[in-house]
């Protein structure tokens, strides 16, 4: 379980204040697969950062899990983000002095699962995406798509409740981003809640529930829905 | 501990980098420990107890130079005046001053059979008059000084029958005790032991026969003589060096006085090339170290510069400010140990070479240990800047296209 | 493209300040101190007398007896010679020029009966004893007057030399040549005035410290048994044997005099070594020289300032521990090098990829060692000057001794350079090696 309520997150430069988000709130239940969407600037990152607690927000109130987050200190939002939240980013970011298993390894280690554990786990989570043959390469020795499959495998590795998803399909194909979402699909169905935000409006539709973020507020997506199929179209 | 396999094939993908600072680790414990080695034994020497009033004593030379001048008279003369002059305790004269840098010495044995094959000792020289002891402010352990009856004044080097050692002469030339009273042959006539000193330095410091010495009650009598005179207290004796040529021109004016200097200064003189190297090795080991540190610091702070994402993607999986501190710092343990397993073979190839070459002495075992605790600390705090910089990266650089 | 290559390093220091800081300190604590100590070291074993080092011999003997050998010198030669045997020497005429040395000393009386006398008061002035031969062997040029006549060496006679500075003094700098000083109580007659003449280091007596000023006052060794002239150097004896009297020490066997001889050829050498042989064989026939190790070695002035140890051990410690410190200097460099490159290389992938070539970028790079390392220089010549500053307060006999000439400062600038190109090379090719698709890859 997810709240936001009124959750307001403003950017402070020497120049400009930039509000990111303004009065934002929204729920999202267990087991929901979320698209976000809306255009360049509005907020979509900021919320997602927010959302994983990879950033304080300026007012407002987030529960997650029952628990209030802007209570939580950093150790105690690391340890959180650690057990219940998995990452995927646009640009993969794996660790590139690491190899396939090692960079699966990386959020195990400081979640303190034993060696036996994590091993069976990164085994099963490589085996998941497919790569479990390539387990010793390193980052640099796979295609874009195949790199995000390891940043997937290393987001399912530690069983998180949540997936957030920041455009994983940003910087590969269409061909490779359809198998990517329907590895997304398949995890969602296994119960884990997705939040992925995306351009792409053919990958959104698949998804259970959309929102359309506008200058850092949810519009009334139900009403801008055809509105935007018909733009495709 | 904790993460160490995935930093070493971290640290094994930039093996270059790695080695340059292990090298450099090495290189410099190397350096540093030997140093501090040379350092440590030269200071170790500088703070011998003498075993003289050193602060007390001046000296100077007489140089006679009038046709009719006669020698006994005068530095009779002189020597009384000088003890009768407020501020000084004694005065002597004497043929070598203790820790001057120029000395007088010979061989000696503990009979004439052993004199006879060369199962000879070598000592220093000193002789003077019956105030000798007094002046030099040595203490007497056993026996008796000289009397003023025992003390000969002659031109030529006169027979003598008495004689006071040092404590470590009287153990060279009879390792089983008891030199009291026993005779010491040295080609002429022997003598007796009369007395034995504590201590009393020798006049070359970087002599082995050093502190090996013997004193004779005789006066040569020549145109140049050195007198030695112990004064109150230090501030006397600094103020005399300025007033005693005066006094003794004035009492005879066929004379020049020269060499007029506190023994406080002679030994700096005698010692200065010790303290010298001591103050370039300090020098050396402190700017080495401090190019190690920040040559570190420099490559910590690339490193964090470079692994910004990196970091921040650790920290959206859910790494703890403390995690990226702990990182960086154990890899910086890894690094140092590796440096120092190499630094300790190359800090002992390196003195072996000085011991055999230079005739140093060995390091002491305990500096390797104390060093490398010191070599830790130094990387810990080097690293300790960068790596807290590091922790303070926002999480929320993982979701920026940098 | 030279230009082009200075402004892009101009350009890459200005990015990476910090980075370039550290590195033009590390080269330049380097190359200061191991200037600093090579400098030292190579002023104390510089020839001091370049164009005759090895024609100037110095004689040693050893006329020891049966027993323990001398153990002071490797050899177990004794440093000096015996008067007797000095006096015996000096007695073959195959060597160009000889001379006999002693360092002593006299009293400098004022005396109203001497005109132009300035000094107020008696002054110590220690004095060299020596032959006539003795000016003309170590290149020592007169101002006024010359050496005295080969017939004083014989029969002693009561003249001197002065120096240019002793002459300012007694003379206030006139052409002093057949005036009188009295030395102790005895006139003397000025016969030449020399030229200050200070070798570093003072190669002709390294018994009594090897950068000590030189005598300003030189009499001939012939007085030495007319007035009993005291040594003020070191006396070395080996033999157990009475020397009260100053007739004694003549005989006897203490060393306390030196000897040098000049000899222009290696004929002259081989016949020269030949009589000191026979000389030494007809000694032993008078019960001396019965030691395994007896002999005489003649050593020109390089060997003889090696013998000495001129260069002292510390020093050669240091000489060692200064270039494991250029070696951290270097090595350090060498990391931030590659650190700044790495830093440097997806704009290196774009260059690569719009065509410049491997060579272009390898020189591109090299040309930012060249500007680092000669940034380091010199500041490594500024701590250089300071260095030695240093050294010369911490050894007050150095003073003479310590500045840097126009080869110094041009190794030290080689030595930067060269450091820093070393330091350059490995990054450079690193770099230059490398696939540029890498880095044009996303991530
Ligand atoms: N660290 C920051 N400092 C200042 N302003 C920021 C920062 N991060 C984001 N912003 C601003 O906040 C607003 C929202 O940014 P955000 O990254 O959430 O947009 P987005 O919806 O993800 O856009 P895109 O689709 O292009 O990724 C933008 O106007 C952006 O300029
Ligand atoms: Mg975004």
């Amino acid at each position: 379980m997810l709240i936001m309520n009124n959750i307001k997150k403003v950017f402070r430069t020497d120049l400009v204040e930039t509000h990111a988000l303004r009065d934002f709130s929204l729920e999202v239940n267990e087991g929901e697969f979320v698209a976000v969407t809306g255009p360049s600037g509005s907020g979509k990152t900021t919320f997602l950062n927010v959302t994983g607690m990879l950033e304080t927000f300026d007012g407002g109130c987030y529960t997650l899990d029952g628990k209030d987050v802007s209570q939580l200190n950093d150790n105690q939002r690391s340890k959180l983000r650690n057990e219940k939240i998995g990452f995927i980013f646009q640009s993969f970011n794996l660790i590139p002095d690491l190899n396939l298993f090692d960079n699966v390894d990386v959020p195990l280690r400081y979640r303190g699962f034993s060696a036996k554990e994590r091993k069976s786990r990164i085994e099963n989570a490589l085996e998941r995406v497919g790569l479990s043959a390539r387990m010793k390469h390193l980052p640099s020795q796979l295609s874009g798509g195949q790199q995000q499959r390891v940043a997937i495998a290393r987001a399912l590795a530690g069983e998180p409740r949540f997936l957030l998803a920041d455009e994983p399909t940003g910087n590969l194909d269409s061909l490779m981003a359809r198998q990517v979402m329907q590895l997304l699909e398949e995890i969602n169905q296994q119960g884990t809640t997705i939040i992925m935000v995306t351009h792409d409006a053919e990958l959104a539709r698949r998804a259970q529930r959309n929102i359309h973020i506008v200058d850092g507020q949810v519009s009334d997506y139900q009403q801008l829905q055809p509105v935007l199929d018909l733009a495709e179209a | 501990m904790f993460e160490v396999r995935p930093i070493l094939s971290a640290l094994s993908r930039h093996k270059s980098s790695t080695l340059l600072i292990v090298l450099q680790i090495a290189i410099t414990f190397a350096v540093v420990i030997n140093s501090t080695s040379i350092i440590q034994q030269r200071v170790e020497m500088m703070n011998r107890q003498s075993g003289i009033a050193e602060e007390q004593l001046i000296t100077l030379n007489v140089n006679a130079f009038g046709k009719n001048y006669d020698f006994e008279s005068n530095i009779r003369a002189d020597i009384q005046m000088l003890r009768n002059t407020p501020g000084i305790v004694d005065a002597s004269p004497v043929n070598q001053v203790p820790l001057s840098g120029s000395s007088d010495s010979m061989m000696v044995a503990a009979s004439q059979e052993k004199f006879d094959n060369f199962e000879r000792v070598g000592t220093g020289v000193f002789s003077g008059d019956s105030h000798m002891l007094a002046t030099l402010g040595v203490e007497l352990v056993e026996g008796r000084g000289f009397t003023e009856d025992e003390v000969a004044y002659s031109a030529d080097r006169p027979e003598v029958n008495s004689v006071i050692v040092t404590r470590s002469l009287a153990a060279k030339v009879f390792p089983q005790g008891n030199a009291l009273g026993k005779s010491l042959f040295y080609g002429s006539s022997p003598v007796t032991i009369i007395g034995i000193v504590s201590k009393v330095s020798g006049s070359i410091v970087h002599e082995p026969i050093f502190e090996q010495n013997l004193i004779f009650a005789y006066v040569r009598l020549a145109a140049f003589k050195r007198i030695l005179i112990k004064a109150d207290n230090q501030s006397t004796a600094d103020k005399l060096l300025g007033e005693v040529e005066d006094l003794l021109i004035q009492r005879n004016p066929d004379r020049v006085i020269s060499g007029i200097t506190s023994i406080k200064e002679l030994k700096a003189n005698s010692y200065s090339s010790d303290s010298a190297m001591t103050t370039i090795l300090c020098c050396v080991a402190v700017l080495l170290v401090l190019i190690t540190a920040l040559g570190l610091v420099g490559i910590v702070s690339f490193n964090v510069n470079q692994r910004v994402k990196q970091i921040g993607t650790r920290r959206a999986l859910g790494a703890r400010k403390i995690d990226i501190l702990r990182y960086f710092l154990t890899e910086n343990i890894l690094i140092t140990s590796l440096g120092l397993t190499i630094g300790i073979a190359m800090t002992m190839t390196f003195n072996i070479y000085l011991v055999e070459q230079f005739n140093l002495q060995p390091i002491s075992w305990y500096m390797i240990p104390v060093g490398m605790l010191i070599m830790f600390a130094i990387g810990i705090l080097s690293v300790w800047m960068p790596a807290q910089k590091a922790s303070r990266i926002s999480p929320a650089v993982a979701t920026q296209s940098l | 493209m030279f230009a082009y290559y200075f402004k892009l390093s101009w350009l890459g220091i200005k990015r990476t300040p910090m980075l370039t800081a550290l590195m033009v300190i590390a080269i330049g604590l380097g190359i200061g101190v191991s200037m600093t100590v090579l400098t030292v070291n190579y002023l104390m074993g510089k020839d001091p007398i370049p164009a005759k080092s090895h024609q100037l011999y110095h004689l040693q003997l050893n006329a020891m007896g049966k027993g323990p050998e001398w153990n002071y010198t490797a050899d177990g030669y004794p440093w000096q010679v015996t008067y007797q045997d000095v006096q015996n020497v000096h007695r073959s005429e195959i060597p160009t020029r000889k001379t006999r040395s002693l360092a002593t000393g006299v009293t400098i009386v004022p005396d109203n009966t001497i005109p132009n006398e300035t000094g107020a008061t008696p002054f110590l002035e220690s004095t060299r004893a020596i032959d006539r031969d003795f000016f003309a062997m170590f290149d020592i040029n007169f101002i006024f007057g010359e050496s005295w006549n080969k017939q004083v060496d014989i029969d002693a006679e009561n003249v001197a030399v002065i120096n240019k500075e002793l002459n300012e003094k007694l003379f206030k700098g006139e052409n002093s040549i057949g005036k009188q000083i009295k030395l102790n109580a005895i006139l003397y007659t000025i016969v030449g005035v020399i030229e200050n003449w200070q070798p570093t280091p003072r190669f002709y007596d390294l018994n009594n410290g090897n950068f000590n000023s030189t005598e300003r006052l030189f009499i001939p060794f012939s007085l030495l048994p007319i007035h009993e002239l005291p040594s003020w150097g070191n006396n070395q004896g080996w033999k157990t044997e009475t020397v009260n009297t100053y007739q004694d020490k003549l005989r006897s066997e203490t060393t306390w005099n030196q000897y040098w001889v000049e000899i222009t050829s290696r004929d002259q050498l081989a016949q020269y070594k030949e009589w000191l042989a026979g000389y030494i064989s007809q000694q032993k026939k008078l019960g001396r020289f019965q030691s395994k190790k007896a002999g005489a070695t003649l050593r020109n002035v390089n060997q003889w300032m090696e013998y000495n140890h001129v260069v002292s051990n510390d020093s050669s410690i240091l000489v060692g521990l200064s270039f494991m410190f250029l070696a951290v200097c270097i090595i350090n460099t060498i990391g931030l090098l590659l650190a700044k490159f790495l830093k440097r290389a997806p704009e290196v992938g774009v260059r690569r990829a719009l065509g410049a070539s491997r060579k272009a970028i390898f020189i591109q790079h090299l040309v930012d060692v060249t500007l680092i390392g000669l940034m380091g220089g010199l500041l490594g010549l500024a701590l250089g000057q300071l260095g030695l500053v240093g050294v010369k307060n911490l050894y007050s006999s150095y003073s003479q001794l310590v500045y840097m000439d126009t080869s110094l400062i041009i190794a030290a600038i080689a030595i930067s350079l060269g450091s820093s190109l070393l330091a350059g090379l490995y990054p450079a090719w690193l770099i230059c090696r490398t696939n540029p698709s890498v880095y044009l890859k996303t991530q």
